[in-house]
């Protein structure tokens, strides 16, 4: 009860922008009743600071230990959207898919250039 | 800075390319002008990109003529000429810059490399003391991120850690030349993720050179010498930062050469991150095929 109020708490410090205190706030939490929550406001902090990577890891762990929380598992479907390009185009306002899924360069004009065409 | 924040010319209109050289040979001129002729060899596309960030962001006044190409006369050109300091501004952080790349060269390379900085860093030496005389806060931020820069590839850091140096100085930069508190925040944010893409695309740029020399590179140590599998990893780090970074750019007060920033952001990164990443390593990966 005291950490969901913690919890709470944290989140009300990242809305108001307060980024140094609530990740104090979350790294010197012992032993987190709810990791699933912790993961995700780790998550939220991470993006907030920048650090992409950090705020990647902790969205998926967040995802995969509460499946069934829809919060969680948006922000990692968007986290993933935004690292597979899927974002980008829509910012774009281009009219191709996230994977125009055809091997080779040339497709990627209908994408501007960004999604992933190894050969 | 390391020259990766160009227009994608295909999409860009005539007119507005043609807006754009103006500001480059601009900040050409005004260097030419504040450091002498050998300092336009410090030129950068990414400082032609910062200095029309400033004159848009602060609604400065500016007019383009005709003239001539500082380094070939018998070039005519046109030149844009700002009524503030965004070419002033943009010139020092070239020129402070390049000290702070030639001082990384003596310290990294190997004996041709690290004698031709020597040799440089003495030639420009009188152009860098100007500029830290003019702008020093853009020398101590500088030299605190190199500093910085250093202590993560010390520690073998990872992608957030190592890219928060360059990310930070950047981001400074762009507060400074924000047009007031309003906007601070957001040109900031800006500014942060732009050179976190800045170090990123540099990073994924070198990622197959220094594996093979056993270079430190934030990309290498996730798929241990799988350079498939690292590149489309370089690609999509590369891409949520652009997602962010366009995010916030897209809050942006702009006053003038939008379609130019627009160019830039939206069509000229991704270009360049696919030069990069994909078509490095389809040509790289063709090459060893062809000689299989």
């Amino acid at each position: 009860m005291e950490q969901d109020n913690s919890f709470d708490e944290i989140q009300k410090l990242i809305e108001k922008g307060s980024y140094d205190e609530a990740e104090k706030m979350l790294t010197e939490m012992q032993m987190p009743s709810d990791m699933a929550r912790w993961n995700y406001l780790m998550a939220v902090l991470s993006m907030y600071k920048g650090w992409l990577e950090n705020c990647s890891d902790y969205a998926k762990t967040a995802a995969e230990l509460d499946p069934q929380n829809k919060e969680y598992t948006e922000y990692y479907e968007k986290v993933k959207a935004a690292r597979s390009a899927e974002e980008l185009q829509r910012s774009y306002g281009s009219s191709g898919s996230g994977d125009c899924g055809i091997d080779g360069g040339d497709c990627c004009q209908c994408c501007l250039h960004i999604c992933e065409s190894f050969t | 800075m390391f020259g990766y924040l160009r227009p994608f010319k295909d999409e860009l209109k005539v007119k507005d390319y043609q807006l754009y050289k103006s500001v480059y040979c601009g900040l050409c001129k005004s260097m030419k002008k504040e450091y002498g002729l050998l300092s336009t060899l410090m030129l950068s596309y990414d400082c032609t990109v910062l200095a029309m960030l400033c004159l848009s962001v602060n609604d400065e006044k500016y007019c383009v003529r005709k003239g001539r190409c500082t380094v070939n006369p018998l070039k005519k050109c046109s030149i844009c000429k700002g009524e503030g300091w965004a070419f002033s501004f943009a010139g020092a952080v070239s020129v402070i810059m390049t000290r702070y790349k030639l001082n990384d060269t003596i310290l990294d390379s190997g004996f041709l490399k690290k004698l031709a900085a020597f040799f440089l860093r003495l030639v420009f030496h009188g152009n860098y003391k100007r500029a830290l005389k003019a702008y020093p806060e853009i020398d101590s931020l500088t030299a605190a991120m190199m500093e910085s820069q250093a202590e993560a590839e010390r520690n073998n850091a990872g992608i957030d850690r190592s890219a928060d140096p360059t990310a930070t100085l950047i981001k400074k930069l762009c507060g400074m030349i924000s047009p007031g508190e309003a906007m601070r925040h957001q040109m900031e944010v800006f500014g942060y993720f732009v050179g976190r893409w800045i170090y990123l695309i540099d990073a994924a740029d070198d990622v197959q050179k220094d594996m093979k020399h056993h270079n430190f590179n934030p990309f290498a140590a996730k798929y241990q010498g799988d350079i498939k599998a690292t590149m489309g990893y370089c690609n999509e780090v590369l891409n949520m930062t652009a997602s962010q970074m366009i995010l916030s750019y897209e809050l942006l007060e702009l006053h003038s050469f939008k379609a130019i920033l627009d160019n830039i952001v939206y069509d000229g990164l991704s270009y360049q991150q696919k030069k990069y990443t994909i078509d490095k390593y389809n040509e790289k990966n063709s090459d060893n095929k062809r000689g299989n």
